[in-house]
């Protein structure tokens, strides 16, 4: 598998930088995302953990997202299915969340993930 | 005539709507390709005089309004939805008014997500709840499903305002008006 590097940009749109390393199992997502073809963008990253999951190899999942707009919110569900359903099926999965504590907003939405698909996610202030 | 100049008597209907009691910050008219969204990002930091926090609310709300005009309107200027949208600021915060023609169809679908949003109250449980309830049912992103405005309300913590005006044929003017009422937030903001 290839990893995957995408640089974060801001040019009216928001692209969020994406670091999916399979040499490590470390996938990291940071900063704002809000995307013309939000689908389009996640397709591969979604394909990426399906097919790592297939290797039973451990993932770890740092999210550092501080802003996605709600046609990003489905895009991350799937993400987070697929590793609670790796999770159920024995696979080794951590999920960290950094975000600043003070934002309400962003803690309620991870919440709502918590609650939506029973993964555990870690939520650490930064 | 410019799209403001058509449909300058609709935004000279509403009370609720009008009555912002502030100066316009910002405001923008016309197709809601990428222009809008780098007005935002490259105002934002300099107009609104919050913190981090507020301005984030505020871009939020923005951003989910700008895409629903994008996605919805029936005033199309190369495939990209023609609207109004504007951030005010009053004594007590910020308010973004959006405008734009719908379609009949649309027009029904987005009025019953608003009746049922308003009849929550600004309730952030009962809201998350119901986003969630959309969620599990298959339909919370799909078109027209409106998710954004759900998730806008929580993000507010205000009630916001709405109004539609039939025009000619099944279409209709939609304005909306979410309010973020800085005093309201507590002390983190």
């Amino acid at each position: 598998m290839d990893n995957i590097h995408i640089p974060g940009s801001h040019d009216g749109y928001f692209v969020p930088t994406v670091d999916f390393n399979y040499q490590n199992g470390v996938c990291e997502i940071s900063g704002e995302s809000f995307l013309e073809e939000t689908n389009v963008f996640y397709a591969p990253l979604i394909s990426w953990i399906r097919e790592y999951t297939k290797t039973g190899l451990p993932l770890v999942f740092n999210c550092k997202l501080t802003y996605f707009n709600t046609s990003s919110t489905k895009s991350l569900l799937d993400i987070f299915k697929i590793l609670k359903k790796y999770e159920t099926e024995g696979g080794q999965v951590t999920v960290n969340w950094y975000y600043d504590n003070e934002d309400l907003d962003l803690e309620e939405a991870i919440q709502d993930y918590i609650t939506d698909t029973g993964l555990k996610i870690n939520m650490i202030n930064f | 005539m410019d799209f403001l100049g058509r449909h300058e008597c609709m935004l000279r209907l509403s009370t609720d709507i009008q009555d912002i009691r502030g100066k316009n910050i910002m405001l923008y008219k016309g197709a809601f390709g990428v222009v809008p969204f780098s007005m935002i990002e490259t105002y934002c930091d300099q107009l609104i005089e919050q913190g981090a926090l507020v301005r984030k609310k505020v871009r939020f709300v923005f951003v989910e309004l700008a895409q629903n005009i994008n996605r919805y309107s029936v005033d199309r200027d190369n495939d990209e939805g023609v609207g109004f949208i504007s951030i005010c600021q009053s004594n007590d915060g910020y308010a973004i008014v959006s405008g734009n023609m719908t379609s009949g169809q649309n027009h029904k679908r987005l009025m019953d997500r608003l009746v049922t949003i308003a009849s929550l109250n600004n309730d952030k449980e009962e809201l998350h709840l119901y986003k969630r309830r959309l969620m599990k049912e298959g339909v919370a992103f799909s078109e027209n499903a409106n998710i954004g405005l759900v998730q806008s309300a929580i993000v507010a913590c205000s009630r916001f305002y709405y109004e539609s005006v039939k025009t000619d044929g099944d279409k209709y003017f939609i304005t909306l008006k979410i309010e973020i009422k800085v005093p309201e937030l507590g002390n983190l903001y």
